[in-house]
């Protein structure tokens, strides 16, 4: 299915604004985007300076794993 | 007397407009547990607007009463009984009136107890639906620490969940698992969609933690269906080009 970029940009942005921060994951669920697209959706919009991300990141499976290698990125409206 | 006998039924009043209130909540969150919804700070900020609003609506419904209520109903409204039903359903004719409509881009914002009553209900909601996405974020971030060296597991779990569910949420969660798959998403974000959809046709953390839990038992001892599951998520698999 072909979706306009003019139209999934209106849609992140919309449902930024509306639901408030969410990572790429809860953008595919309230705007039933495909990841892909919205994953192409957030670099436009941090690149225009509209969005900015925030890494949280996952705690260490073990107190001896001090090294965090997963961060989940959290889209937020850049207001 | 009279004014105690006035009180209780305002309070009356007040219960109905809240569990009212409280339904609406309970239809928007249908998969979350009632500690999530109504332990909140922000769902009791809520609770309060609507009885503050349902306090006004029962204290001015004398005088107001032929503006809010058929006129059939009127001589009832001397009942105090009648008079709290009619507060506790019907606060919201008067929370949603304004005086004048004003359009702004397009958008149309009402002056009076409406831009009050409205401006706070969304905050107050906002603020709640971001706490319980919040507090899901760092339950699966917890969880997803245990299995991330084996994101199949949540892959395994959602697929062992399809066939409980009906035809409708059955169609709904395939969809969501296509939209996912589409672009390759990185373990994190992958598994952290699965675990939402687990969470959305799961009761609470423990019920999705169970259900984790069993896949990762069944994984350890089928290797074919451990082949299965990873062959449907191969791009999680394949290693991360190192630099040189």
């Amino acid at each position: 299915m072909e979706y306009s970029r003019k139209e999934v940009l209106s849609k992140v942005l919309i449902s930024l604004r509306q639901q408030g921060k969410q990572s790429i994951a809860e953008l595919v669920f309230s705007t039933r985007l495909p990841y892909g697209v919205i994953q192409e959706a957030v670099k436009t919009l941090e690149e225009r300076g509209l969005i900015r991300i925030e890494k949280v990141r996952a705690n260490p499976v073990s107190e001896e794993e001090t090294e965090f290698v997963d961060t989940l990125d959290i889209i937020d409206l850049n207001e | 007397m009279p004014e105690i006998k006035s009180l209780l039924f305002g309070l009356i009043a007040v219960i109905i407009a809240v569990v009212a209130s409280s339904m609406e909540l309970l239809s928007k969150y249908q998969a979350r547990s009632f500690q999530e919804i109504f332990f909140s700070p922000y769902y009791i900020f809520f609770a309060l607007l609507n009885a503050l609003f349902c306090g006004i609506v029962y204290w001015a419904l004398p005088y107001l009463g032929g503006v809010l209520v058929r006129s059939e109903l009127l001589p009832s409204l001397e009942n105090p009984l009648v008079r709290a039903i009619v507060a506790g359903l019907g606060y919201l004719v008067l929370a949603r009136t304004s005086l004048l409509d004003i359009t702004i881009r397009g958008q149309t914002i009402g002056v009076g107890f409406d831009g009050i009553y409205s401006t706070l209900a969304q905050y107050l909601l906002r603020h709640h639906d971001m706490r319980i996405r919040s507090k899901i974020r760092r339950e699966f971030l917890t969880v997803f620490s245990r299995y991330r060296a084996k994101p199949h597991v949540f892959l395994g779990a959602v697929k062992l969940l399809f066939p409980q569910l009906d035809i409708e949420d059955r169609e709904e969660a395939e969809e969501a698992l296509a939209r996912l798959k589409e672009g390759k998403a990185n373990p994190i974000d992958f598994c952290f969609g699965l675990y939402l959809l687990l969470r959305e046709y799961t009761e609470g953390a423990e019920s999705a933690e169970t259900l984790l839990s069993q896949v990762e038992e069944a994984i350890d001892s089928d290797p074919s269906y451990d082949k299965r599951l990873k062959e449907e998520i191969s791009w999680l698999f394949v290693p991360a080009p190192t630099g040189s």
